[in-house]
């Protein structure tokens, strides 16, 4: 999978502050993908979860102050691809989750678009 | 003697003028005839002479007397001769004298005494026999004796040159005995034997006495020095120093002072016999006073004032006055000084009467001067160590950090007060005698046992190996455990390893602050990303609208402003959340203050969470850009209000903010939504999960902000 070949993804926003989600919604639409959602609660995440479709989650570490590792540990279990978007870096995630791409802020178009296809790439 | 010369004269007168006249005539012959009879009678009285002297030699004891055809015997019987018996047997010389001293008769006993021959006594002079020194006394006695009776004592010489004491009685004798002079001769070597005896009894029973005294006072001196080896109460060796003090010098008083050098003065340590009002004004005395003590000082050696009434520098002064209160009439001070030659202090003894102590007191006193020196220099040691352990133990006393000092069997040996309190323990006794690795140090933090091998507490005592520890736990009485960071450091006393003392403190706020510390180092790392991607977001929505550059770049930096002072308010709150009231004011400051006219603003105090504020403060931003713009601020006569309220929907308080624009110029809605809504409308609705509305009447934009004001989150917001 390359930068390419993204387009036309169907991706969750699961983010708190709206000004980086904005960011993040205008970077997405940038390179050609669609965001089918935004979330900036864990009990709205999780509705989104169930009731959205999508290929890919961009999930916050932290929303309001709680950390939204039960969201990834049902994604991992359910084999969704999802990047973590955080300002902590790799070195603040669980053991549990070092293999999971990492978005981390600010960032690039390009950075975006390398953990998107390292997340699409270690599900696949 | 005399008589008979007389008579010869006479005699011999008549004969010559006879002679001249001499013949054959019966004249003549009368006188050969007077002749004749003289020269008889003279035989005759020389023969009663010689009886006479043989008398009084004792060698006649009796003699014939022609009287007429008869003889009679005379003897020297009756009245006379049990005198004359007792005269020559008793034990005392007798002599009779002539006026001149010489001896006309003395009797055996006198010759023996004298070592002489009895005939060599007659005719001598008794002068002769008095010992050169006492012939003064002897002439004078001798004098005397002339006309009555006297006595005295008087050395006689004997002829081997021996000196006899003797007492010489001696009388006028009557005209009648032929002799002038009586004199009775006591020899007194007997006497003076005897009275030598009795004096060198009564010097022996009184030297016995007094080393009796000695003894006794040697004795005490013996129990002080073994009562100074033990330690023991020092006010009850004062007390046993000043009743050795009185008995060696047999005084009547004693004190013992200590030298105060910061203060000048002598301090009364103990004393006994004063007056209390003495003792009291004695208490401290300055080295400036003319106290004996003062003055032994000064001198640096004992000063004794035999009499008080005769010592020039106490009369009239202060201390004569307490010398007279205590009755004191002798004293003296001799100076305690120290083994190394410091002076200590003064020990003196004062009597009721004149008083010189004898050298050989104040010799054995000296002994005693010095074992009270030792025993205040050992005081004073002994004061200045508890003084110092006292200051030592308060020190460890006051302590935060826990103490403990362990031996090498990793017994327990002290501890300090911070180690009882932090260990929850009763007292040191919980604590003291035992072995405490098993109480209060027996599991790791991760939970596995600790064997007391591995301690480095143990190590320290035992291998004298220094110890810093800061990842364990201390476990209390109760089984409560606490984080500690512990220092174990040997104790080493003459190259040997003696134990190990342990100082520790309760990390449990350190580590927590670490924690904290940590935890906010990371948290200002998220915010400055969040906040870099948040105007990297603003930047983005900036630029990217179809507008002149210097346009987007104005914007842009009004953006970060307002960020920039969102950032101020949450800051000091300490990111806490901030009032709305103040959120509000600071937002709409740059384009006019809210007593304006062009600005009014209402509402009840209302505490918002961070995120809120951080939201809030760029929307209000964007709708003051816009009115300022568009609105109600770009005209000369528009004003905009805010109003905010606070009411409870289904038990959730919910805020709700109007923002309304009267008196603009009329509104007609944008073509496009630009970021300012976008931000107003999505951000809001996103960031206070509420809904956001904003309206473009024709008389103004009205703009209402919904959001629950459930428990903010605080300041933590990715």
């Amino acid at each position: 999978m390359t930068e390419k070949s993204l387009a036309g993804l169907r991706i969750l926003i699961i983010e708190d502050e709206s000004l980086i989600s904005m960011l993040i919604e205008d970077t997405v639409a940038e390179i050609g993908c669609e965001v089918v959602g935004i979330a900036a609660r864990l009990d709205d995440a999780m509705r989104k979860l169930s009731s959205l479709s999508f290929d890919v989650v961009i999930l916050d570490v932290n929303l309001h102050g709680c950390e939204t590792y039960p969201i990834a540990e049902t994604l991992a279990a359910r084999s969704v691809p999802f990047i973590f978007a955080t300002g902590y870096g790799a070195a603040g995630l669980p053991e549990a989750f070092r293999e999971i791409a990492v978005l981390q802020k600010p960032f690039r178009r390009i950075d975006l678009q390398r953990a998107l296809v390292a997340a699409l790439t270690s599900s696949a | 003697m005399a008589v008979h010369e007389a008579f010869e004269d006479l005699a011999q007168t008549a004969t010559v003028e006879r002679l001249d006249d001499a013949g054959d005539n019966p004249l003549a012959r009368a006188l050969e005839e007077v002749r004749a009879e003289n020269a008889r009678l003279r035989r005759r009285l020389e023969e009663a002479e010689e009886t006479i002297q043989a008398i009084r030699n004792g060698a006649v004891d009796a003699f014939v007397v022609a009287e007429g055809s008869e003889q009679r015997v005379y003897t020297l019987e009756g009245a006379d001769r049990p005198y004359r018996l007792l005269i020559e047997e008793m034990q005392q010389g007798a002599a009779t004298l002539q006026a001149d001293g010489t001896i006309l008769y003395g009797n055996r006993r006198l010759a023996e005494l004298l070592k002489i021959p009895h005939r060599n006594l007659v005719g001598a002079q008794l002068r002769n026999f008095v010992s050169t020194a006492d012939r003064q006394i002897y002439d004078n006695l001798l004098r005397q004796g002339q006309t009555r009776a006297g006595g005295g004592e008087a050395k006689l010489r004997c002829s081997d040159g021996v000196l006899v004491p003797a007492y010489l009685t001696i009388s006028a004798l009557p005209k009648e005995c032929g002799a002038d002079i009586g004199v009775l001769i006591t020899d007194l070597t007997a006497q003076k034997h005897h009275e030598q005896l009795a004096t060198a009894e009564s010097a022996l029973r009184a030297s016995q006495e007094q080393l009796e005294a000695e003894l006794a006072a040697t004795r005490q001196l013996h129990e002080i020095s073994s009562l100074l080896i033990q330690a023991g109460d020092v006010h009850a060796l004062y007390r046993r120093i000043l009743d050795a003090a009185i008995a060696v010098m047999g005084s009547d008083m004693a004190t013992i002072q200590m030298l105060d050098l910061a203060k000048g003065e002598l301090r009364l340590l103990a004393w006994k016999g004063l007056h209390p009002e003495s003792a009291a004004f004695w208490e401290a005395v300055s080295l400036d006073s003319r106290s004996s003590c003062a003055k032994a000082m000064e001198q640096g050696g004992r000063v004794v004032v035999p009499d008080i009434a005769r010592c020039d520098f106490i009369l009239g002064t202060p201390d004569f006055d307490a010398v007279c209160r205590s009755g004191i009439r002798a004293m003296q001070s001799t100076p305690l000084v120290s083994r190394s030659g410091h002076l200590l202090g003064m020990i003196s003894t004062h009597w009721r009467e004149p008083h010189a102590p004898s050298e050989r007191k104040l010799r054995l006193f000296d002994v005693l001067a010095r074992q009270t020196a030792d025993l205040i220099e050992r005081a004073q040691a002994d004061a200045a160590l508890r003084e110092s352990e006292t200051h030592l133990r308060l020190v460890l006393d006051s302590a935060g950090a826990g103490f403990y000092g362990i031996d090498p069997d990793g017994t327990t040996t002290t501890c300090n007060a911070a180690f009882v309190r932090m260990l929850g323990f009763d007292g040191p006794e919980d604590a003291i005698g035992k072995n405490l690795h098993g109480l209060i140090h027996h599991t790791h933090a991760d939970g596995s046992g600790y064997p007391s091998e591995d301690c480095p507490i143990y190590r320290a005592a035992r291998t004298g190996e220094p110890a810093h520890v800061d990842h364990e736990l201390f476990y209390r009485a109760d089984g409560s455990s606490f984080p500690v960071e512990y220092w174990s450091y040997p104790i080493l006393r003459d190259g040997e390893i003696r134990g190990a003392v342990t100082t520790f403190t309760d990390i449990t706020d350190r580590k927590r602050n670490e924690e904290r510390q940590k935890m906010l180092l990371r948290e200002l790392n998220h915010r400055v990303k969040n906040t870099l991607t948040t105007v990297q977001s603003i930047a983005l929505q900036s630029f990217r609208e179809r507008q002149p550059t210097e346009q987007a770049r104005q914007q842009f930096e009004e953006r970060l402003l307002a960020l920039s002072k969102a950032h101020d308010v949450l800051t000091r709150e300490n990111w806490e959340g901030a009032a709305l009231s103040t959120i509000i004011r600071e937002a709409i400051l740059p384009y006019g203050s809210t007593g304006s006219e062009r600005f009014s603003m209402k509402g009840p105090e209302v505490w918002v969470p961070s995120s809120y504020a951080l939201a809030l403060s760029l929307a209000l931003h964007e709708l003051c850009t816009n009115a300022i713009k568009y609105g109600a601020l770009s005209n000369e006569a528009g004003r905009v209000t805010v109003i905010w309220s606070v009411a409870g929907v289904d038990g959730i308080p919910e805020l709700r903010i109007d923002w309304i624009e009267r008196d603009g110029p009329p509104v007609t809605p944008p073509e496009r939504r630009g970021f300012g809504s976008r931000l107003v409308e999505r951000g809001l609705s996103q960031d206070l999960n509420g809904k956001t509305r904003i309206e473009f009447a024709p008389g103004g934009v009205v703009c209402t902000i919904r959001a629950p004001l459930e428990r903010g989150p605080g300041g933590r917001s990715t």
